[in-house]
This record gives C-alpha cells, structure tokens and sequence, in this order.
C-alpha cells in the first residue's frame, strides 16, 4: 500500500505531480488517490501533495501521516520542512539536488535517492534555470528508485495529462530515471 | 470508460451526462472547480446549455427556479456562505416543486474562515423540503448526480447532492463514467408536471388561505416521505443499467453486530476500514452509512440496527446546542420503536479536522467501553 | 418505472391560480398609458439640417457604415462638408455632454461621409417621376439641398448657378483648408446620380427670375446674401481696399496676389476669419480682424478664432474704422476709433458705440471688409418670406441666406430641404397643415424629408424630444470621447491651402467608437428591457425594421410606467389616457 508524500512550493507542480502519479498507477489497472494538502495555496511558499496506490478500490479518506516515500521537489525546502517525517522505517526519499544522497544531513535508516531534476529540467527548456519546473522529471526517478509505478506508465501519465512541451517532459522524466543516484543511510 | 478526477469534476460530467439544460452557479471554493469545469464543458459546445453567470447565490437558484418552471433541466452548485445565502430560495423552489438538482461540497461556516469540510452548511438546510444524498466517493457523486434527476423530477422536489470539501471535491480517484447512452436510457427528458405557459398563462405564488396553505404543505410533506421509495428503486434501477448501487442507508458487517457505527459522506469508506479492524480483533462491531438524509429513512436505519445494542454515530458536523444532527435524527427516528439502543453521539472532523481509521477504532471502543454515553454529545479528534 | 404519479398533483395545483390569469385585464387599471414612438433626440431637434443622427450612429456603432452613411444621405446630401464647417449645434445639445463629454457627432458624420470615396454616393431611392420642373436659382447650400430633396421626390430639378462651377458659397466663400475640393466635388456627384440639370454661368437677374417663374411649375430663389453693404467710409475707392466674398472668391479661385504685407480685416463673423487666413497664406505677414464689439459678441466660431490665432492673426476687439487713408490713390493705413458697449439692440447685444477723441491711424498695405453680406433677391428685394420658405406667390419659394435665419451651411442645407417640401406639397396638392405638423424633427426643428416622402411623422414631430432626464444611465458606461482632431502645425499650414484638420485614427476604427458612445436618444434598438420588465406581459410586437418601436396591450398594461422608467433612451413615455 504505497503512500507518497510530495514536497514542493506554492507553483512547482506538487499537486500535477501526485495526480501523474495516480494516473501511472491508473494506467497499470491499480487503484489510486491524489489530493493536495488542503491549504491556502500560495506561490512559493512549501505546499504538500499526497498520492494513495494500492491494489484494490480505497475506502480510506483520510490524510497520509506515515507515508512510504517523500519525494522533494526542492532541496531548500529541507531546512523548512521535515520531509522525513513519519516516513515509515526504511523509508525512501527522492530530492532534486545537485549534491550527493549522502550530503543532505538527512537521518539514517532511510533510502535517499539524488538527482539534479533541476537541470534536467532547465535542459528541456521546463520553467527557467531558475526556476525550473522539475515534476515530471524527478516523477522519473521516483520510478527508477521505488518501484512503485513503473517509468512507461509514468511517461504514458505524462503525455496524457501534460498539454504543455509534452515531450520535454517526457523526456526529462527519463533522463532523471537514468541520472538518479541511491544511497542507503 | 474510467478515468482518474476530482469529485469536483465528477459533478461537472455527471451534470454533462444528465443533459442539463440551464446552469446558474456562483462561484465559491472549494465548489469552484464544478463551476469552471462546467462554464468549460458548455464552452466547447459539449452540452447544449444555458449557462448564466449570476450575481449571487440567491440569483443562482432563482434562475434556476425560473428555468425550471419554464420546463428546463436545471443545475446548480454552493458551498457553505454560499449556500446559506441562497436559503430563502431553497425554501421557495421546493415549495414550488421544481426539480432542481444542486451540488453542495460541504465547508465549514464562517467565523473564523475555514474551507474545509463541515456538513453544518448542508445539515442547516434540513427544514427546506430538499432532498439531500450524501456521497462516499467520486465514483458515487457522479452516480449520485444522475440519480438525483431521476429523484427529482419523478417526486417534483429539488434534490441536493453533497460531497465533502477537498476530501472529495478536490480528491482524484479513479471513476467508470457512465456512458451517455445508457445515462439516456436510465433518464427520459424532463417533462415539467406544472410549467410556465405563455398560452396559458396562471399566476404561481400567489397569495394562499390557511387551507390551502396547509394542504399544500402536507402534501410536500407525504411527497418528500414517498420520496425514500423513490429514491431506492431509483437506485436499484440504477443498479440494474450501471452495476453499481448504493442503497439509501448502506450496510457493513452488521450482521449480530454489538455496536454500529453510523456515518455518512467520505467518512463511510474510512469507517469501513476501522470495522475490519475491530472485527480482525473480535470485536463485534458494523457499519452503517446513511446516504438519504432528507427524507430520513427511519425503517431502513432501523432495520439496519436491528437488535444491536449500542450505535456510535459519528458527526461531521454540529448542531450548536443540541449535538451532531444525525445523531438526534437517529435518536428521533429510534424513539417510538421497540427496539432502542443506546447512541453515542459523537462529534468531530470537520472544519479540517481528520478522521482515520484509527480515530474511527477509537470512537468504536470508547463505545464499547460505555454501558451508554456519559454525555449526549462526545467529541473526537486527532492528537 | 414510473406507473403511477409519485406526487399529490391536486395538492400542486393550488400553487397556481385556477383560472387562466388572461381573464384579469388589468388594463382597466390604467390612467397613464406608455406612448411608443420615435422621438427626437436632443441632437437632432438641434440640428438645422435635420441630419438622423441616432440613426446612422446605431448602423455606424455596429460597423455598418455604408447603411449609416445611407441613413445620413436620406436627409443630407452632404455629410463631408458640414461634418468639416458646422459648428456643432448637435454636440452643444447632446444628452452625453451632462453624463461624461458629448458625442463627438461632427467627425463621425465627417467620416461617414468620405467613406462615401469606398461605398459611392449612397444615394437613397427616388419616388416615381412626377413630370413636374423645379427651377432653382443658385447652387450653394440651400439651393443644392433643396434640388437634391425634389429630385428624391421625383421632380425635375433645374440649377442655375452664376459661377463656372456648382457649389455656390461652398465653392467660393470656404477656402480648401477648411473644405478641400475633393470632399466637395464628390458630394456634389449627386448632381449627376440624380439627373438634375445644372445650368452654370446663368446668373439669376430679374429678367430670368421673370422667365423661370413662367416656365417652370415652381421656382425656388436660394441666391444667397452676397451684395456686400460696404463700410460705408471715405477711401472705399483706394486700390488696397477688397470686399471680403470678392477677396475670398479670388483666393480660393487661386486668382488673388498683391495683398501686401500688412492686411486688416473688418468684421467679426467666419468671412473675416476666413479673410485673414487666406492672406496669411496668400503671403500676409500682418494679419488683423478688427471688430467693432467684444470677444463674446464674435459670432464666428470658436475654432476657427484658435486656429487662426494659432496662425497668426491678431484680433484687436472694440474698434472700427472710421475712414480709409491712402496716398496716389494707394492704401496706406485706416483711421480706427475705439469703441465701447452701449445700449442693447434688437439682437440683444450691446450696441457699439464710438469713443469721442479716440481715433488713431494704423497702417495697412489692405484693408477687407468682410462684415456680412445682404440679399438682393432677383425675385423681389421686397419679398415677404416665412420660415418655411413660402412667399404670397403659391408657386414661388426663397432659402438660404436669401430667406431670414441663420447663416450656416447646415441651416441653408435644412431651409433648402423645407423649401422642396413645401414646392412638393404645393406640386401635388398636399395637406399643407398635416404635412407642416408631421414633418419637424423634435416638433420644432428642421424638417425630415425622408418622413415626408415615406408619409410618416418625423421623430418627435408631436414636440416629444429626448432630454438627459429621460436617459436611463444605468445603462451606459462611462467612455472617453474617440474621436479627436489633429492639426497641421501653423507653420505647414499657412505654407498653403492644405487641409487644416484630420480625425486621429483609423476611420474605421474611430467612427465605431464614438458611435458607440452615442445614447442613441430616441431611438429603439429592439433592447427587450420594457418586454423584460413589464409586470403584466403587455408589451407586444417587435421592432420589426430599424427604429420601429414595440407597442403594448391595452387589455393588460396597467399603465405602472416601468417601462418608461427601464427604457435606456427615452423611446417610451408615460401620457394621460384618453378619456
């Protein structure tokens, strides 16, 4: 019964991404759940968005507090949120940083899996080098690492769902599946 | 066809598939997304509908009273201050007996702002001669849409089809629309009983006597009774076409059960989680969902509790000063019977608050734990 | 599934009267009844060429402007030329002025009319012919508008203009930087459009005056008020000295030279102006208009004043010549007085009078006289004329600067218009007495002829025109005028006749949002608020053609009047029902 939990800012596309997600699972004939952390949105500021898979139809309606992977759209959000928190004991945690799974300070007994989503993303011409929009990139490496849904679903969610350069974001999200690195802690 | 979408947006395709002919609506979250969907879906041509932007609430639903007296399939959405702006309408179109389908996402009432989920918008609409369903899931607010016109307009009384806020309204989970013919064969086009006629024209509101006033208003009051029939062969005929059926008080392991939970909305599914639990533990617990909340269908949640000792109701919502309105419902509903358990009223979970699987275990227990409540009204919430 | 009824349908019943509501006439309620109809818009009971405004800014709103420019012919044969020289009697009355700024009436009607270079003449359709011959003598304003108004009529119209050329004083006393020739010789393509023979180089003496009135079935005089009375001084025979019509006539001939270098200009009025601008560009350096009165007094118009001070001209007020002073027979200067305000006269205005010992001597290489001309009437210096142009002879009929009144184009383009309808209803033996009632727009302005020849009533011929108080505003937005003028620099202009002004902006673009701005006053547009708002159903019928008003039921209207109150421009209003 995976339960994923997404960071990211008001803007970054959290909610987009947990909704790819569902339709990933969707597309492989699995039940599935999406909802945004129902707040008052704002640009910019850390926003979290939820994603339920499982095999059979889901009763369940409340929110996710034990999750069984973070995924972390920006690696500042870090010194603003606890993006490890409730995860269940060897948890997975997929961040978009340009640093090692190993140098993020993040606790031990968790799985962290690295990649640099943002310039992926800034490759593909996705939001600015700035300000990339790396959603559907680091949904890549979620699948490479989790084993959750699989990379094809998550491409077939993609362009479905992803009106806008759909095959940039495609092909970000497969390079981040390539490109991603794992360390256990 | 499935497909994965917010409750919100199963609402908009209900309405799309039920051939909606005129769409008044004012905007407020989180019922918004219905709104847009639907101004959408009209947009592209995709359903041939009068969709008419209006100043307020209490236009929306007047508009939609005209229209629907001028024979028109009629539509409509609110929230919360929304809702209660419309009020003095929701009276007078039931009064008038047009079969005006309204979708409520149901969100707490102000102050303070809070947009999440609280059925007391809904609930405090009790007295107005509208038919309410409450619904578990998307899967069920996109069935229950369809089946509120079929309701409706056999009993010429508006219906109101509720959804909890962002647990369903902005949820996506995967949902088998139905398909548009199957959808015709189910709902015949609207033909109004009583309509506007330039022809011949007669005056509608007008002043009455206290006889007629009362005559009428008994009526409405057997119509709106005969309305739980109606509303489960509704269902049961649904069934029949789509495979899918939901009964107007839906059951869950009751069978010798020594306590019953009673739930209704999104709520339902969670508490069928807890029962597993609790029964996986020995504990001889049901579950009950009440789906038709106006009428209450007293005979079916009776016999639904049957011999149990002891009903847990759990409210989303609360009747300041008097406790959770489905928990007095029951109490009035159970009052003249034989058989009457002791209930425990418990209240929580709205204006955000959560309820788990775990939480719902808990309130089972502390139920069980009682001989009978140690206070009419029990609140529980997350840590 | 559904066998039997799942609701009480007798008890539903009662929430509608039993009895169909038809039989309840509320009409006998009624003591005020709504009145439907077109009215006149204050524009157009203002306009002395009774132009259709609220019409043609209906179709010009809505980008038809080849409809619009049709609507406009149908009372006006020259749209380019007043929408350049009116002074805009419309836009001080305009019902917009009180709510934002008035309608910038004038350029649209500008631009309609040189869309006329893209749509042709847009001519409306003539009546059948009646065999019947018009002559009129001159072919200025008046008389071109009063041939143009017989020939749609289906008369024979014959014009017998003096000059080389038609046009009259559009041709010799307007200069081309006011009215370029092109705007007006296209206009006057009507002459040809509608068969109307013109005879030029046939001055209007007694002797034919005596001839026409015996060959043709009616004659018109429309010969203008040219004969210039003088200053009435010593020196008038000085070379240097020019009469203002002569001079202007010789200017926009391109046959004026020698003016000097220092000019002064007597009189107040357009001419004078005009005088002055055209010796600026005639090689000028020191141009004066000298009146007699005031600033306030100047009847000639407030732009023309700008942009001739813009040029250049100075204006010296309060003073007159007293004589011309010359030397060998040559000009040198004037001998001036100043004068001051004295008693009102007939016209209300102060009558100047003489400053003793003021009189000084200012020099001058010319001196025009440009203060205002008379009418020598071939036809009779003595004729008694009314204000609808009849005189004692039934078939005789005076307009333009010929007959009293104001002196403007548009005021001779009207009085031409009523003259052709009085020679009409005078050729067919009309009901004068229902023809004068049915045809004054506003009741009390210029005539319609397009209502004379479609025997209907012009609008708001019962007196009834739209003020700002029978605007309901709720339904107009404030907007910014459009249409604005821009100018050529002084120095590019006095280099030469080009014209002076242009409407910024594409025409296109510029005429549709002004005309959107227009309240359109008067005018029913098919809205639907009265059918919308009357509590009782009782407005029927549809505006069925352009301008065709609703009517009501009289079985059901109980007279409340919110139609009145709900109509956005004044088409309906509330009267006493009859008894």
């Amino acid at each position: 019964m995976p339960e994923i939990r997404l960071h990211g800012r008001g803007g970054q596309g959290a909610a987009l991404a947990s909704r790819l997600l569902a339709e990933a699972a969707f597309i492989e004939g699995r039940h599935a759940q999406s909802f945004p952390a129902f707040g008052l949105e704002r640009r910019g500021a850390p926003v979290t968005a939820y994603t339920r898979i499982q095999d059979t139809p889901i009763l369940n309606h409340s929110k996710i507090y034990a999750p069984d992977a973070a995924v972390v759209l920006d690696a500042t959000l870090l010194k603003l949120a606890n993006v490890a928190e409730g995860l269940k004991p060897g948890g997975l945690v997929v961040i978009n940083t340009d640093k090692g799974p190993g140098e993020l300070g993040l606790p031990s007994g968790l799985r962290v899996a690295a990649v640099n989503a943002g310039a992926i993303a800034a490759e593909r011409g996705l939001g600015s080098r700035l300000a990339p929009i790396v959603n559907t990139a680091i949904l890549g490496a979620f699948a490479a690492v989790s084993g959750a849904v699989s990379l094809e679903s998550v491409l077939e969610a993609i362009r479905r769902n992803v009106a806008f350069r759909t095959e940039d974001n495609a092909a970000a999200c497969e390079r981040a599946a390539i490109e991603v690195e794992t360390a256990l802690l | 066809m499935k497909e994965v979408m917010m409750g919100d947006v199963a609402v908009a395709r209900g309405v799309k598939l039920a051939r909606v002919e005129v769409i008044a609506a004012y905007p407020i979250t989180p019922q918004t997304i219905i709104v847009e969907e639907l101004s959408e879906i009209c947009g592209r041509g995709e359903l041939k509908a009068r969709f008419i932007k209006v100043e307020s609430e209490h236009s929306a639903l007047a508009c939609c009273m005209g229209a629907s007296m001028a024979g028109a399939r009629t539509f409509t959405a609110s929230a919360s201050q929304g809702l209660l702006l419309m009020h003095e309408m929701l009276h007078w179109s039931a009064g008038a007996r047009t079969p005006i389908v309204m979708a409520n996402v149901n969100r707490a009432i102000a102050p303070p702002w809070n947009l999440w989920s609280d059925q007391t918008d809904s609930l405090s609409q009790r007295d107005t001669s509208w038919i309410q369903l409450y619904c578990e899931n998307n899967q069920e607010v996109i069935d229950t849409v369809i089946q509120a016109y079929r309701i409706a307009e056999t009993v010429y009384l508006p219906v109101m089809v509720v959804l909890d806020a962002f647990i369903l309204s902005h949820t996506s989970e995967v949902v088998a629309v139905p398909e548009q013919e199957d959808v015709d064969r189910y709902l015949p086009p609207f033909k109004a009983a009583l309509t506007l006629d330039t022809n011949d024209p007669r005056a509608f509101g007008s002043i009455s006597g206290p006889i007629e006033y009362q005559k009428l208003k008994m009526a409405r009051h057997e119509d709106m009774m005969g309305a739980v029939e109606v509303a489960r062969r509704a269902d049961i005929e649904f069934g029949e076409i789509f495979g899918r059926k939901y009964g107007i008080a839906e059951r869950y392991r009751c069978e010798d059960a020594e306590l019953i939970l009673l739930t209704s909305g999104a709520l339902g599914g969670t508490a069928k989680i807890a029962v597993d639990a609790l029964r996986e533990s020995g504990a001889a617990v049901g579950a009950l969902r009440v789906r038709l909340f106006r009428p209450f269908p007293a005979d079916d949640i009776a016999d639904a509790i049957g011999g149990a000792p002891k009903v847990a109701v759990i409210d989303r919502n609360l009747s300041v000063g008097a406790g959770g309105i489905f928990a007095q419902e029951l109490k009035a509903a159970l009052y003249d019977r034989e058989r009457r358990p002791a209930v425990f009223g418990f209240t929580g979970g709205y204006g955000g608050g959560d309820f788990t699987p775990e939480v719902v275990e808990k309130i089972a227990r502390r139920a069980l734990e009682m001989d009978k409540p140690d206070s009419p009204t029990l609140w529980e919430a997350i840590p | 599934m559904m066998e039997h009824l799942y609701y009480d349908a007798a008890a539903m019943d009662l929430l509608r009267t039993t009895r169909n509501t038809l039989s309840n006439r509320t009409g006998s309620w009624r003591h005020m009844r709504p009145e439907f109809g077109l009215k006149a818009a204050a524009c157009a009971a203002a306009c002395p060429a009774g132009n259709p405004i609220a019409r043609f800014m209906a179709a010009a709103s809505d980008g038809r402007f080849e409809e619009a420019l049709r609507e406009l012919k149908k009372e006006n044969p020259l749209p380019g030329v007043c929408g350049r020289v009116c002074p805009r009697p419309c836009e001080a009355a305009c019902n917009r002025a009180e709510f934002d700024e008035a309608v910038g009436t004038r350029a649209v009607e500008r631009l309609l009319g040189d869309m006329g270079a893209e749509f042709g003449l847009c001519l409306p359709a003539t009546m059948g012919k009646t065999g019947k011959r018009v002559a009129v003598a001159g072919s200025g304003p008046a008389g071109l508008s009063c041939a143009y108004h017989l020939a749609l009529s289906g008369h024979d119209a014959t014009v017998f203009e003096a000059g080389g050329e038609p046009g009259g004083l559009l041709r010799f006393g307007i200069p081309a930087y006011r009215l370029p020739r092109e705007a007006l010789d296209r206009e006057l393509g009507f002459i040809d459009a509608l068969g109307i023979n013109m005879k030029t180089g046939c001055r209007a003496d007694a002797a034919l005056a005596a001839r026409l009135l015996d060959e043709f079935d009616a004659v018109v005089a429309a010969t203008g008020a040219l004969v210039s009375p003088g200053l009435g001084i010593e020196g008038e025979g000085l070379a240097g000295y020019f009469k203002g019509l002569e001079f202007l006539a010789a200017a926009n001939a391109g046959e004026a030279s020698g003016i000097g270098k220092s000019v002064i200009v007597i009189g107040g009025g357009n001419t004078a102006v005009d005088a002055a601008r055209c010796a600026l560009r005639l090689g000028a350096e020191d141009v004066t208009v000298m009146y007699r009165r005031g600033r306030e007094d100047m009847p000639a118009s407030d732009e023309e004043v700008a942009e001739a001070q813009e040029e250049g001209v100075k204006f010296v007020f309060h003073a007159a010549p007293a004589k011309l002073v010359g030397e060998g027979g040559r000009l040198r200067g004037v001998a001036l007085m100043r004068m001051k305000p004295g008693e009102p006269d007939e016209s209300g205005r102060r009558k100047p009078e003489p400053v003793a010992g003021s009189e000084r001597e200012a020099h001058a290489d010319a001196v025009i006289e440009a203060a205002g001309g008379r009418a020598d009437n071939p036809f009779g210096r003595a004729l008694e004329v009314d204000e609808w142009g009849a005189t004692d002879n039934e078939k005789l009929f005076v307009c333009g600067d010929a007959a009293p009144g104001a002196r403007t184009v548009a005021s001779a383009i009207g009085g031409g218009k009523r003259a052709a309808i009085m020679a009409d209803v005078f050729l067919r033996e009309l009901d004068i007495k229902e023809v004068k009632r049915k045809v004054l727009v506003g009741g009390n302005g210029a005539a319609s002829a397009a209502a004379h020849r479609e025997g209907e009533a012009a609008p708001g011929a019962d007196g009834s025109v739209v003020r700002f108080k029978n605007v309901n505003t709720a339904y107009f937005s404030r907007a910014a005028r459009a249409a604005k003028l821009e100018r050529l620099s002084p120095e590019a202009r006095v280099a030469g006749f080009d014209e002076v002004s242009a409407v910024c902006g594409s025409a296109a673009e510029t005429a549709r949002a002004e005309a959107s701005r227009c309240f359109r006053c008067g005018e029913c547009d098919d809205c639907g608020n009265c059918l919308v708002f009357c509590p009782d159903m009782s407005i029927i019928g549809k505006a069925a053609a352009v301008g065709a008003a609703p009517g009501f039921d009289g079985d059901y209207c109980k007279g409340c009047g919110i139609c009145a109150r709900e109509c956005p421009r004044g088409v309906i209003r509330m009267i006493e029902e009859e008894r």
